[in-house]
């Protein structure tokens, strides 16, 4: 799996069908996305699950408005799904 | 004679006029009956948690007596009122009702949750023995087709997400009622696992009949600490904005039928759930009338409530 911050352009380039996990930014500009595609346009990649998501513990204003970021669970427990 | 607060399921402060006579002019009304109005009460407050997160924000009980043991192979429900206080910014999850092993700081450790998460629509139901042994299922409110048809009409949301600006069908002052009724089946599957928005069933969900999970849940029956209104195993995960509210928490040692979840709901109007005709498999039950006091009959443990979550008036 791969742990990336991408912007919408590239978002909408991704394979939908690849994308485990993914978060719209509250400005709904970037998002977090975990896919098995290698993305070259990324923003940031990350290494692992516990990586990617304490940049938004870090950066908890840009993804979630509760002070809090994304918990490595979420990550395997709320998948993305295209259209829903 | 006790005062009347309802008349053909209106509430008394609602009805403006009898029989064509202002209510302002109206002298003693004599023996006025209504049978088959469900019993209920003086409902005046409702428990706020506060959006700060940890133990010293909560709304909790740690139980040390087996009180609440459901493992995966029970039968239960599990019925609250919620008047959300979050935004459309919250971007995350909020845990509404959550119970994990007594001590422990393992989100895996015997969870039962029932979370919403507002950046996709998603009221999920979920347990788990373990990481890997776990069942879900979860509805979504804002598609009118196929397995969303049933939320969607039922949650009233239309397009928009869930917040406290579009609270969608609601009962007394604002408040939703959301049941989960699990069977001895161990799957979150429709089937075995039916989630209901006041007193209307919510359809398959997503993963339809059967659910989804991984491997075979498989809980022990050690005590547990549940939490209302964030997770159990941080006390994180309570919303933005402002403080959602909480009313009326049932824990019943069946799963009640869909009449009865309709019942329980009383078009609306919270009842003395002491007085519901499945009132013999009412395990736990919290007014929240000022205090966390259980009101079952069955000498459960109480709530606690710390910091600033608190008691509002409704």
């Amino acid at each position: 799996m791969n742990y990336y911050i991408v912007n919408n352009n590239v978002f909408n380039t991704l394979d939908k069908v690849k994308i485990d996990y993914a978060l719209n930014s509250i400005s709904k500009d970037l998002w977090v996305v975990t896919t098995t595609e290698t993305v070259a346009f990324n923003i940031a990649e990350y290494e692992s699950p516990e990586a990617i998501c304490a940049y938004t513990v870090d950066n908890h204003s840009i993804w979630t408005g509760d002070g809090l970021g994304v918990e490595p669970s979420e990550l395997e427990d709320i998948k993305y799904l295209e259209g829903i | 004679m006790p005062n009347i607060s309802h008349l053909n399921n209106k509430a008394v402060a609602n009805i403006h006029s009898f029989n064509g006579t202002e209510y302002g002019n109206l002298g003693t009304v004599n023996l006025v009956t209504a049978p088959g109005l469900a019993a209920s009460f003086a409902d005046d407050k409702a428990v706020a948690k506060s959006i700060t997160t940890g133990t010293g924000q909560s709304i909790r009980i740690t139980d040390s007596n087996g009180h609440f043991n459901f493992v995966h192979n029970s039968a239960y429900t599990i019925s609250f009122w919620i008047k959300p206080g979050w935004n459309s910014s919250l971007n995350a999850n909020i845990h509404l009702f959550t119970s994990t092993t007594t001590g422990t700081t393992n989100s895996s450790a015997n969870m039962i949750r029932i979370y919403y998460h507002e950046s996709l629509n998603r009221l999920y139901f979920e347990y788990r023995s373990a990481s890997n042994a776990k069942k879900s299922n979860f509805w979504l409110f804002h598609a009118n087709s196929g397995n969303y048809a049933a939320a969607y009409a039922a949650a009233g949301l239309g397009s928009s997400y869930w917040s406290a600006s579009n609270r969608g069908n609601v009962g007394d002052d604002n408040f939703t009622m959301i049941t989960i009724a699990k069977s001895t089946t161990n799957s979150a599957g429709s089937n075995y696992a039916k989630m209901y928005w006041n007193g209307t069933y919510l359809g398959n969900g997503h993963y339809g009949a059967n659910g989804t999970g991984q491997g075979t849940p498989n809980m022990s029956t050690a005590d547990r600490q549940i939490a209302i209104g964030s997770n159990s195993w941080t006390y994180a995960k309570s919303g933005n904005s402002t403080e959602t509210q909480y009313n009326d928490l049932t824990i019943w040692d069946k799963q009640l039928s869909a009449s009865e979840v309709s019942e329980l709901y009383n078009e609306g109007t919270r009842l003395d759930a002491t007085q519901h005709s499945a009132a013999e498999n009412l395990h736990m039950y919290y007014k929240f009338e000022n205090n966390g006091n259980d009101s079952s009959g069955n000498s459960r443990p109480a709530f606690v409530i710390s910091g600033n979550s608190n008691f509002e008036s409704i």
